[in-house]
């Protein structure tokens, strides 16, 4: 097989440039996962926000700023920040921090006195109407309006009764129960992430792949010189379908065994096998686009490209790089005309689901459906070029 | 003569359409795609109204406080109220929940408890609001039992009283937008790619590395004034491809700039001097194809640009807190910071530090290309 031969050192030639995308989308799976280090679910955690709090109020007797300073460190995520304003607003605007908290100096002993209205206010930093400034300053109120309320009970109590009542009190909680069927989702999130990259990795690599070996094959002295060898045509098409076919099957296949090292058990189950199946169905539309790129373009140039172009276009708009549910509604209504979206969404899907029978793989099957007919048309068009071009000239 | 190797320098970049595509059309495709993805990202964290599905027994007396607090934190002056409620039934509450209808479902009976389906910052705020009102129903049992003398009348204004503790500080003198960081970070790609063109003119201008290099190295035309014609060709496509992308996010996209167009104008030019010397340094020192120097061009523009934070603008904090020294060896990194200098407070300290350090990159670089190219000959070719 001399063409099927010559196909897989076209690949060999370009290897270290295919393997650089694995390695993109490898590095950023597992950056991913750092980042989203979090054990499975098995109750109710609540949220903390990051908070830095600066507590000028360090006199002798100032209890009540030191206790609400500690009930922070409870019900928040204390961060350590340098008291620079420069340095403040930038750990805010990187969201480093979410909520800066000033204390000023005799607070605690203006909020002794009585529920005065002549207290200094506490200063805070956050983004404008954002939920975490929102619950954050709950909180504080919650703390200040408690030891108001025991301050007006009980006039002649010290400042230590006070907050160590005000602690006890605030201590008190709801229980919170967590719905079971959804528990676990989080253990497959990073897995997602994945397969979602995966859509940007496995396109570049076919798309790159596979035009790289058509445009080789098509270029007109090769094809004139190829024409009179003894091979017949007809077999010289089926070795290149089957190096198109082993190349993309082969790149599947490496994608799945990356996936079975970075997460093991977790791929080994029905969610791991309906990712790997719909991953199926992606490359095979990676497989025809791929193949019309090819045919439709003559240069090596113009192929990288369309080969960015598409694949960051559609990684972009379709929900790879950017979780579909934070994309506007506009940009969503023009990513369904790719089969990129439909990928992303069967994920998705798969991730949040936790029994696997007909009914519930409804939105999947239908999802993997329309990603094959994108492949069909894309075939068709490429069918079509092809005819043409052979009229064209040989 | 030098109008005459300009004008035909200029033509022959204008016409590489391969090499327009990668210095301009790239950058705007990514700053389009890049307005695309991250429009609502900034919209995230904003608050609006929790929904709530609320099972109230109001048989129970307990419970008609309860549902009057809630009613009145959902419909506060100012923006909408804390939670949007919906009182219902058991069966239809949980379908209410499973279907992501509502963030949390509170049941009041004989007694409260809540049920959520994951752990966020909405049920957090559910969760706070429901302890505060036990906490508050508790504090005040409590101290009728600690000082039986209290009436509970007299702490019940206290009770309602909600004063706000807390004065909110604005945090620079607009509202911060991060997404900005990722376009400024796309400006320093956009310059680094300027080197496209450094690359080729070291190209085309050493005789030992293509046919054009060998015969112009033959013709009468003095060495450095060739190198410096070539050189203010760059610059000027690349200043104007540039401000192109520039003029592109600001008006177009809508992503600021800050208000000092000027200043502005000049680390865009400093950037593209950066950009053209880096590309020629690249061209010049590494001993490789042509297809090899393009590659590392674009593998380093693309670590040094996602170290500034291109793809995620949080990177960018990560290397300037943990490894200070990296920010300042990072091209992009001070572009980005320069552009963003401006944008916080205009033309101040960093901005310029910024810039002094860049112009010093700019120089560094063409020292090198310089060192490597200058005195060549060539027995034969």
């Amino acid at each position: 097989m001399p063409v099927f031969k010559a196909y897989l050192q076209i690949i060999r030639k370009n290897a270290p440039l295919l393997l650089m995308y694995l390695g993109i989308v490898a590095g950023l799976a597992i950056m991913m996962t750092i980042f989203n280090a979090q054990s499975p679910q098995t109750g109710f955690s609540g949220s903390k926000v990051r908070t830095a709090v600066f507590n000028d109020d360090t006199a002798a007797g100032t209890l009540l700023s030191a206790g609400l300073v500690d009930y922070l460190g409870q019900t928040a995520e204390l961060v350590t920040l340098a008291d620079d304003p420069q340095q403040i607003r930038d750990a805010l605007f990187f969201g480093e921090v979410s909520y800066v908290l000033r204390i000023p100096a005799g607070f605690s002993g203006q909020l002794s006195q009585s529920a005065s209205d002549t207290v200094v206010n506490i200063e805070r930093q956050a983004a404008p109407d954002s939920t975490s400034a929102l619950y954050m300053d709950m909180l504080v109120n919650k703390y200040l309006h408690t030891v108001g309320l025991f301050r007006a009970g009980m006039p002649e109590a010290a400042d230590e009764e006070i907050a160590r009542l005000v602690r006890e009190n605030l201590a008190l909680s709801i229980p919170v129960e967590l719905s079971v069927q959804n528990s676990y989702r989080g253990s497959y999130e990073n897995i997602i992430y994945y397969f979602n990259y995966l859509a940007y990795a496995l396109l570049s690599i076919l798309i790159l792949g596979i035009s790289t070996c058509m445009i080789t094959f098509n270029s007109l002295d090769l094809k004139r010189r190829n024409l009179c060898s003894p091979v017949s045509l007809r077999s010289q098409n089926l070795q290149i379908l089957a190096g198109n076919l082993a190349f993309s099957i082969g790149s599947w296949l490496v994608m799945i065994l990356v996936s079975l090292v970075l997460y093991r058990g977790a791929m080994l189950t029905w969610t791991g096998f309906w990712l790997a199946l719909n991953a199926f169905a992606f490359m095979l539309v990676g497989l025809c686009l791929s193949f019309l790129i090819g045919y439709a373009l003559k240069s090596r140039n113009a192929q990288a490209a369309v080969a960015n172009v598409l694949t960051l276009g559609t990684s972009f708009i379709a929900g790879v790089f950017v979780p579909q549910e934070f994309l506007g509604r506009s940009v969503l209504a023009i990513a369904r005309l790719t089969p990129t979206y439909w990928f992303v969404r069967a994920n998705v899907a798969i991730g949040s689901l936790d029994s696997f029978d007909w009914m519930s793989l409804g939105d999947i099957r239908l999802a993997c459906v329309i990603q094959l007919a994108f492949a069909g048309v894309f075939l068709a068009i490429a069918t079509l070029l092809v005819y043409r071009k052979r009229q064209a000239a040989a | 003569m030098i109008s005459h190797l300009l004008q035909y320098r200029l033509k022959c970049f204008l016409k590489d359409r391969q090499m327009i595509f990668w210095t301009l059309a790239f950058p705007l495709l990514l700053a389009t795609l890049f307005n695309l993805a991250f429009a609502n990202l900034s919209e995230i964290g904003t608050f609006t109204a929790i929904p709530v599905a609320v099972v109230i027994d109001e048989d129970n007396p307990q419970n008609r406080a309860l549902k009057s607090a809630l009613e009145t934190v959902s419909t506060q002056t100012g923006g909408g109220g804390l939670f949007s409620l919906f009182q219902t039934d058991d069966t239809t509450a949980r379908q209410l929940l499973s279907a992501n209808q509502v963030d949390g479902v509170i049941f009041a009976d004989s007694s409260l408890h809540l049920e959520v389906q994951k752990s966020g910052l909405n049920q957090t705020v559910i969760k706070s609001f429901l302890d505060e009102y036990i906490q508050t129903s508790q504090a005040l049992s409590q101290m009728t039992i600690l000082s039986p003398e209290i009436r509970l009348e007299t702490l019940l204004p206290v009770v309602q009283d909600r004063r706000d503790y807390i004065a909110a500080v604005p945090v620079g003198k607009d509202q911060l937008d991060p997404a900005v960081i990722n376009f400024y970070s796309l400006m320093a790609m956009t310059a680094l790619y300027g080197g496209f063109w450094g690359l080729r003119i070291v190209n085309e201008n050493q005789a030992n590395l293509s046919n054009q290099g060998a015969r112009v190295s033959v013709a009468p035309v003095h060495k450095l004034l060739r190198l410096v014609v070539d050189i203010v060709a760059a610059l000027t496509i690349q200043y104007a491809i540039i401000l192109i992308v520039l003029a592109y996010i600001q008006l177009v996209l809508g992503y600021h700039f800050g208000y000092q167009l000027g200043w502005v104008v000049l680390a865009a030019l400093v950037s593209c001097f950066m950009g053209v010397a880096y590309g020629a340094c690249v061209g010049a020192v590494i001993p490789a194809g042509e297809g090899v120097k393009t590659g590392i061009l674009i593998l380093t523009t693309m670590v040094m640009s996602f170290l500034s934070g291109m793809m995620y603008h949080g990177i960018k904090y990560i290397v300037t807190t943990a490894v200070p020294v990296l920010a300042f060896l990072n091209p992009a990194n001070l572009v980005t910071d320069a552009f963003l200098a401006l944008y916080y407070d205009g033309a101040s300290s960093r901005y310029f530090m910024n810039l002094a350090i860049l112009f010093v990159f700019g120089v560094f670089f063409s020292l090198l290309a310089f060192a490597v190219l200058r005195r060549q000959r060539y027995a034969s070719l």
